[in-house]
């Protein structure tokens, strides 16, 4: 018997065979199996649920489950979605053309039980090999441990960054650019951001007092490293589409919309998108907790911080999806802050407005010295 | 033909403990899929009727393909050879072999919901 969950889609017109494997498949583990009698509408499922094992019919009316795996198989951001075509055509005219088409393995119609246990165990041997999250998180963990003093500071802005990409996703200007695909992969990917920080000195990346410009110069470095890094793993590994937007994170997160941030002054859309979301995410959380050479701002001054940066520091397209957000980020904030205090609210401190624009650099605890 | 060479016969149309194995076991599975059975089989067979009155090969063909899966899938293999053949036939032979096709699995269907309505089937 199964004892992991791992969410299963089988995709059939006929119902009578959708509903039969369904039951077996309860019968063997899987706890979560769900149908869809069409493939265009599962398509959009896979693409919007976690599903990590399809079972799909081959013919089928409109789209067919060849047409199907193809699509599933052009997917650039998404999970490995380990495939079976389900057919009662000819197998060995066929093979070739599936294989093709991308599919893992084939199940005759009629199913055997016992062969769909079997190549379910195959299925879900090859789905547990790919731990990307657990890796790529840990590689996030293990780059932010030299520097502990930000606390659940990973865990924040990823959530902060799918939040934004989200309400993105909701405008006409970004709806085909950002899918569910683009969402999980921001979110799985934004905790990178900093990996490039581990080959910053020590007495650079934890000084407690502001950075002189030479050591700032090799604080901005940290950006490059981070790129580098990842660029030579994409390179290894050019499947990994997901690794190219962490990338694009880790090189661009400090890029300015009006060109004036680094490490190459990009400005406007040249920055890639994720990177965009990624800055507004990253220096909302940076001001709203507290770090060794600051305390932690009110989520009011943040947020007059963030619309003062509108245009220049940041895309004004994202800082209209934070403030349409505000009550996310409040509620992740509340769930994930650890005891850090507030300062008093804006309106409270009136802090003055250079000081507050010298504050948006405080994720790299810059001096304007 | 072997179609030919089953009709007329008095075995049950539908393998009952073929079906109920790969129903796990499951009597009330085993029904529940046997009454879909019908009912899709039902409706398909009146889309085939209008494909036919069409001369629309390509959805014969389809409807043809798709009953032959079902059937397999029911274990009802007497059925499944003729949607085969009709699967078979349908782009290269004469409409009077298609139509003669439909005709014997609108029986076989009414033989299948017979038995699926009777006590013998739930046994």
């Amino acid at each position: 018997m199964l004892n992991h969950p791992v969410k299963t889609l089988v995709v059939d017109d006929d119902v009578v065979c959708s509903e039969l494997l369904q039951e077996a498949l309860y019968a063997m583990g899987v706890e979560e199996v769900e149908t869809e009698s069409n493939a265009a509408d599962a398509y959009e499922r896979i693409c919007n649920e976690n599903f990590r094992i399809v079972i799909s019919d081959w013919q089928m009316p409109g789209m067919s489950g060849l047409e199907l795996c193809q699509k599933v198989r052009s997917r650039q951001l998404g999970e490995y979605v380990y495939f079976i075509l389900l057919s009662a055509l000819n197998r060995g005219s066929h093979l070739c053309q599936g294989l093709e088409a991308g599919a893992d393995d084939f199940l005759s119609k009629p199913f055997d039980p016992c062969e769909l246990q079997v190549r379910l165990n195959v299925a879900n041997r090859i789905v547990s090999l790919e731990n990307r999250n657990l890796i790529v998180y840990s590689l996030a963990k293990l780059a932010e441990s030299r520097d502990t003093e930000t606390g659940a500071h990973l865990e924040r802005m990823r959530e902060y960054s799918r939040e934004l990409a989200i309400q993105l996703a909701a405008t006409e200007v970004f709806a085909s650019e950002i899918n569910s695909d683009f969402i999980r992969a921001i979110f799985l990917t934004s905790p990178l951001h900093d990996i490039g920080k581990v080959g910053i000195p020590d007495n650079i990346l934890l000084k407690p007092g502001k950075l002189t410009f030479d050591e700032f110069e090799v604080m901005k470095q940290h950006t490059t490293i981070g790129s580098q890094t990842l660029e030579a793993v994409c390179s290894a590994c050019p499947s990994a589409e997901y690794l190219r937007l962490a990338c694009d994170i880790a090189a661009s997160h400090h890029e300015k919309f009006d060109g004036s941030g680094y490490p190459q002054g990009l400005s406007g859309d040249s920055i890639p998108l994720c990177a965009r979301i990624v800055a507004v995410a990253d220096v909302y959380d940076a001001l709203t907790t507290k770090r060794v050479y600051k305390e932690a701002f009110s989520h009011e001054v943040a947020k007059q911080i963030i619309m003062d940066g509108c245009g220049t520091h940041f895309d004004p397209r994202v800082v209209e999806a934070f403030l349409s957000k505000e009550a996310s980020f409040l509620e992740i904030k509340r769930r994930l802050d650890g005891d850090t205090a507030p300062v008093p609210s804006f309106s409270e401190t009136h802090i003055p407005l250079v000081v507050a624009n010298a504050l948006v650099g405080a994720s790299d605890n810059v001096s304007l010295a | 033909m072997a179609i030919e060479s089953v009709r007329g016969r008095t075995a049950a149309p539908i393998d009952c403990p073929a079906l109920l194995s790969r129903c796990i076991g499951k009597t009330n599975l085993m029904r529940r899929v046997l009454d879909a059975f019908v009912s899709q089989v039902s409706a398909d067979l009146e889309q085939l009727e209008v494909a036919i009155a069409k001369s629309d090969i390509t959805e014969i063909t389809r409807l043809a393909h798709r009953m032959r899966g079902t059937s397999l899938s029911v274990s009802a293999s007497e059925f499944a050879v003729t949607a085969q053949a009709l699967e078979e036939v349908a782009a290269s032979t004469s409409i009077d072999e298609v139509l003669r096709l439909t005709v014997q699995l609108q029986d076989e269907h009414r033989r299948i919901a017979s038995f699926v309505a009777s006590p013998e089937s739930a046994s």
